[in-house]
């Protein structure tokens, strides 16, 4: 019998659906909430009442501090740019013509090649022989390159690209080119990369994150200031009074405003992914679809 | 004709496969029985009658050469019970050529039996051989040319290969050889090679100093509860999801729980001080608003239970969801309209369609978790606890020991022991992982 009334158990479970997302999505953003609000409050409300959801004293002398001496900033933000530029182009270029070698079927060691890379995943040396191996064999540390080389190549994402390129684009294609004459890297570079550009983005944007929010490389290799990337000067700042006080340039760490300092900071360093992240969400959500398809 | 012996044979290749393989004997001295033909797995449609595969859709490679050899080969996931091995399902899938062979059929099952049926005939198909399915590589391999050959004529594409293979050497293959430090007293100044051996003092550090059980057992711990925690939020949220109707609000939902995924852990660790420090942290004034005592939480090991779980959750939520949504959005929703047709109610839908369907995401997640369950979640422990030796005891994990242990005090024998035997049980719990999914679900197998 057609009945215009919706279900209970419809109802219910709609409820309920609503009540438990919207807490979760409350708890997930909170945290953002309270930063962000904080970080205008002044120093002094900060101290005497704590963190509050509704700022008691507006005040913006956390970012006048910031702004009025920001070359140490800048300099760690030219240096998080340059690398998720450099680094993302390079590591898909790249990792895109190793998946391209994989793909093709007439390729007698593929599998094998393709076990090379994977078996990095199953075992590796660990921390610290590829710290000693870094720094005393290649002599990486305290270099651009490092940071770069670091976070370069993910073996997954290699094999979804592979899995990308054997099952998305047609063999015949590169059959086609090949009859007419290109070469297997013309082919590469004109006909299959192209072609999957919807997937580089999606895997482009990973990437890109990743080397963003790289502290780890930078703790580990690099002790120059003038190296150190957006979130590793972060970390320094949050951990430390002196490296705050010495970002700002300001010596005086006793009437410096630690705390709001802080909260500005870490605005600061993440206001770019925040407000780049409701136009580039959907290619991220397209790039796990694509991993789980066929991991 | 007559010189040849053909065989046709079904043996088990692992435990639930069975491969059909057309043996072909030849009486010629020098040459000796092989078989020739690439492996194609069929997976069975479940409820389909094998015949009826058969028929359908089993891709097969003949070859015919010089010396003849024709193979037939299918390779049939299924239990070998249900198999049932005629000369009708041969016929149906071959067509044509070289008619009336006899041959004989042995059904090899799983302890030992054999059932040979004899005489039967076969026909073998060779309208299918075209030159597609038989590409010059197999060919190729039959002659047997060499490694040289295949990369000259290929360099091309080798040399595509070469700078990840390069990156790979370099950052993850030395570092294997590197291991040989945990058998080895380092000093900068005589490098990995010359510094002296010590055998197995770094190893005996490690365990007797009584942190490598409590190292292990935490991470060990935690990755667990982390894994259950994660699938079952992942799978109720994307579910939830899934029934809501209005975009507007999902949408937004949905926004707000991916977004931890994007910032850096760095970032989290100062959320988190932000609510729970002592002296300005929202918990303690709450607390102390509400007439209570701020609690310390900063130097109290058992709340870290809690918070660490809550903060990975907070941070791969988002992640999960999108994850277990797309599963199931690929479910054929033809079968929640049946159910609805047949009175079922939401939550037997999602009971006894959704979560059903979604059991293989479930499964490959849930196994690729657990090959990494020695593998600590390091830069969430580091960044959250750091070095705050009051927790150490109760959320110290394998990475930030070792990582400590390498920068902190420059134990670099210690630290690559310590590296090693979680690399070494990690491998191990990976390899046992995949042996069971095999075992069990052939499909499922990580490799």
């Amino acid at each position: 019998m057609p009945s215009s009334r919706i279900a209970p158990d419809k109802l219910l479970l709609t409820f309920i659906a609503y009540v438990v997302l919207g807490c979760i999505a409350l708890i997930t953003v909170f945290p953002f909430l309270v930063l962000v609000i904080n970080s205008f409050a002044s120093e002094h409300a900060i101290i005497n009442y704590g963190y509050s959801i509704v700022p008691r004293e507006l005040s913006v002398s956390a970012y006048e501090l910031v702004f009025l001496n920001p070359q140490k900033i800048l300099q760690a933000y030219g240096v998080t740019l340059f690398i998720t530029c450099f680094g993302t182009a390079a590591s898909l270029f790249l990792s895109s013509m190793a998946a391209y070698c994989l793909s093709r079927k007439d390729l007698r060691y593929r599998n094998k090649l393709a076990f090379f890379i994977y078996f990095t995943t199953l075992f590796n040396g660990g921390l610290a022989p590829t710290y000693i191996v870094i720094t005393t064999v290649l002599h990486l540390k305290n270099t651009l390159a490092v940071l770069i080389l670091g976070p370069m190549f993910s073996v997954f994402y290699i094999l979804i690209l592979r899995n990308f390129f054997t099952h998305s684009i047609p063999g015949s294609l590169s059959e086609a080119a090949k009859i007419d004459g290109a070469g297997d890297f013309t082919i590469f570079l004109r006909i299959v990369l192209p072609l999957t550009a919807p997937a580089l983005a999606s895997i482009g944007l990973f990437t890109a994150l990743a080397y963003w929010n790289d502290w780890w490389t930078a703790m580990l290799y690099v002790e120059r200031q003038n190296l150190m990337p957006l979130q590793y000067v972060l970390y320094k700042i949050l951990s430390s009074v002196t490296m705050a006080a010495n970002i700002v340039n300001n010596v005086a760490t006793l009437n410096l405003p630690k705390e709001s300092l802080k909260l500005a900071m870490t605005v600061i360093s993440i206001g770019p992914i925040v407000l780049a992240y409701p136009f580039v969400q959907r290619f991220f959500i397209k790039g796990i679809t694509l991993g789980s398809v066929k991991g | 004709m007559a010189s040849f012996r053909y065989s046709l044979s079904a043996y088990p290749l692992r435990k639930t496969t069975l491969q059909y393989g057309l043996r072909v004997f030849t009486r010629a001295a020098s040459s000796r029985p092989f078989i020739l033909g690439m492996r194609t797995s069929v997976r069975r449609i479940s409820g389909g009658s094998w015949s009826a595969m058969a028929s359908a859709s089993i891709p097969f490679r003949a070859v015919l050469t010089e010396p003849m050899c024709t193979v037939l080969q299918a390779t049939y996931f299924a239990r070998l019970s249900r198999v049932i091995l005629s000369s009708s399902t041969i016929m149906s899938v071959s067509t044509c050529v070289l008619p009336g062979l006899h041959c004989t059929m042995q059904k090899r099952a799983g302890k030992g039996r054999v059932k040979t049926y004899r005489n039967e005939t076969v026909e073998i198909a060779t309208n299918s051989c075209s030159a597609r399915r038989v590409t010059p590589s197999i060919l190729r391999s039959m002659h047997g040319r060499g490694l040289f050959h295949e990369l000259a004529k290929n360099r091309t594409l080798y040399l595509m290969f070469v700078p990840v293979c390069l990156y790979f050497v370099l950052f993850s293959y030395l570092p294997i050889g590197g291991i040989v430090l945990a058998f080895k007293e380092f000093n900068y100044r005589d490098g990995i090679l010359g510094s002296p051996w010590n055998h197995f003092k770094n190893f005996e550090f490690f365990f007797k100093s009584g942190k490598a059980w409590s190292v292990t057992t935490n991470t060990f711990l935690y990755n667990l509860m982390f894994l259950a925690l994660y699938t079952c939020f992942s799978v109720l949220t994307a579910i939830l999801i899934s029934e809501m109707r209005g975009t507007t609000f999902k949408k937004t939902a949905q926004s707000f729980m991916f977004l931890p995924y994007f910032i850096s852990w760095v970032v989290a660790a100062s959320f988190l001080y932000n609510l729970a420090n002592y002296e300005y942290g929202m918990i303690n004034r709450l607390l102390v608003w509400l007439g209570g005592k701020p609690i310390n939480i900063y130097a109290t090991p058992r709340y870290w239970y809690f918070i660490l779980p809550f903060a990975y959750i907070w941070k791969w939520i988002g992640f999960g969801t999108v994850l277990y949504l797309a599963a199931i959005v690929g479910i054929d929703q033809e079968c929640f309209e049946a159910a609805t047709i047949d009175g079922a109610s939401e939550f037997q839908k999602i009971f006894r369609i959704t979560l059903p369907m979604l059991r293989p995401t479930m499964v490959i997640l849930v196994l690729l978790g657990l090959g990494r369950i020695l593998r600590g979640e390091f830069d969430m422990f580091y960044q959250l606890i750091g070095n705050n030796g009051i927790l150490m005891e109760k959320t110290d994990i394998i990475d930030t020991l070792v990582f400590r242990s390498l920068l902190g005090t420059q134990d670099f024998g210690m630290a690559t022991a310590a590296g090693f035997y979680q690399s070494v049980l990690c491998f191990a719990i990976i390899m046992i992982v995949n042996r069971v999914v095999k075992a069990f679900e052939s499909d499922y197998a990580l490799f």
